[in-house]
């Protein structure tokens, strides 16, 4: 069965982007635009890794990995935050709430598909 | 629409003679607009702010809307010195965003913890209300509109428009584009920013930094002058007052930056640098 990615960003033309990618390397794909809806859709889908946006409308992105990381059903989800901010301060904060990588926008796609790969493996094709 | 600067001073309160005419005081703006009292910002300006509310009032409850940027500590400092909110009777909401680890009430409450200030939160006997800021609210005839600026942690810029005129504050934000070095990216996020700030009448914004600063100090959340008279001209602000002055800056330096501003936006915006104890009417 193919990895489940959820991606989640208010800026539409960059989860279209990340998702026809993702999708074309062989991972199921899901998105949502703002914190709360990528938290809704982490609770319906359980996917295996989210690429997490930090500044959205309705939710922060910080707000979701908290929840997140609070509910131990969800232990097994990485999540990847991907944001314009490249403040330490802000990198640090993301790892002390349970982000297992932080990568800063603007990101190249070939790494971000590599780094996705490291945590998920090769998606079965 | 009324506005009046309590505090301009970034990062740290600068008292003393070289700041006299720009003001010492950390960030507080107070606005009036469809009669009500909004203040933006905590700094140590809001201690005076505080004393002349309470003058006005003469004893009627005071009720107002205050909107924290950010927990950074010369936004929220003078929080326990706005003796408003020691009076039974009066009224604040209190408006920021959720921090990064901490709800904002238990933020703000921590500014007050004993181990930092004799006096606690609860002990305010004023009605406090903490408001997790979301989507766009209205206040009569005002709608505030909140975006988050480039800074480090969680950092809100503010928008109230009210009957076609419009102020925005929008401090404590470093310009993308100067960032990540003019990457396309750099510049969608600088466009939704002017896009926050389009046709505003009076765009309050950091401008904390010079060229020379900014090449040591890149990254650490604020912008350069000419940047923000750049951002001014593209959204097609009216008037822009450069705000969180630099606590090593003295008066003449604010002067210099005035009429650099002034020379870089040609006569095509009207820029000044905030002055405590300014009125600007709108
Ligand atoms: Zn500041
Ligand atoms: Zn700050």
């Amino acid at each position: 069965m193919a990895k489940k990615v959820l991606v989640v960003d208010d800026d539409e033309e960059i989860v279209q982007f990340v998702e026809a990618r993702l999708r074309e390397a062989g991972y199921e794909v899901f998105t949502a635009y703002d914190g709360r809806q990528g938290l809704d859709q982490i609770r319906a889908h359980h996917p295996d890794l989210v690429l997490l946006d930090l500044a959205m409308p309705v939710m922060h992105g910080f707000e979701v990995c908290q929840a997140v990381r609070a509910d131990h059903a969800f232990d097994d989800v990485k999540i990847i935050v991907t944001s314009g901010k490249s403040y330490a301060v802000d990198i640090k904060a993301a790892k002390r709430l349970g982000a297992d990588e932080y990568v800063v926008k603007p990101y190249d796609l070939m790494q971000l598909l590599e780094t996705v790969v490291q945590f998920l493996g090769e998606p079965a094709k | 629409m009324k506005v009046r600067f309590w505090g301009t001073r970034g990062s740290l309160p600068a008292p003393g003679a070289g700041t006299q005419r720009y003001g010492g005081n950390t960030p507080c703006v107070e606005l009036r607009a469809g009669g009500s009292l909004f203040v933006l910002d905590a700094g140590s300006g809001i201690r005076e702010l505080g004393t002349f509310l309470m003058k006005e009032a003469g004893g009627r409850p005071i009720t107002g809307d205050i909107f924290i940027t950010h927990t950074h500590w010369d936004h929220i400092q003078g929080f326990p010195f706005f003796t408003p909110v020691f009076q039974p009777g009066n009224r604040f909401r209190i408006h920021g965003g959720r921090g990064s680890t901490k709800a904002f009430d238990k933020v703000m409450g921590g500014l007050m913890d004993p181990v930092y200030f004799p006096v606690e939160l609860g002990d305010m006997l004023a009605k406090l209300d903490f408001i997790e800021v979301g989507g766009p609210l209205e206040y009569g005839e005002v709608l505030v509109r909140s975006t988050f600026s480039n800074h480090p942690g969680v950092n809100l810029a503010y928008r109230f428009d009210q009957g076609g005129k419009s102020v925005t504050y929008l401090t404590d934000h470093e310009i993308y584009e100067a960032m990540h070095e003019s990457s396309p990216f750099g510049k969608k996020q600088d466009r939704l920013i002017e896009d926050f700030c389009r046709g505003t009448d009076l765009l309050i914004c950091d401008a904390q930094y010079t060229d020379q600063d900014y090449r040591i100090k890149r990254g650490w959340g604020h912008s350069r002058y000419r940047d923000t008279v750049a951002l001014g001209l593209a959204a097609g602000a009216r008037r822009l007052a450069l705000f969180h002055h630099d606590p090593w800056r003295d008066d003449d330096a604010l002067d210099a930056i005035e009429k650099d501003a002034r020379l870089i936006a040609g006569g095509k915006l009207e820029c000044f640098a905030a002055r405590e104890g300014q009125t600007i009417d709108i």
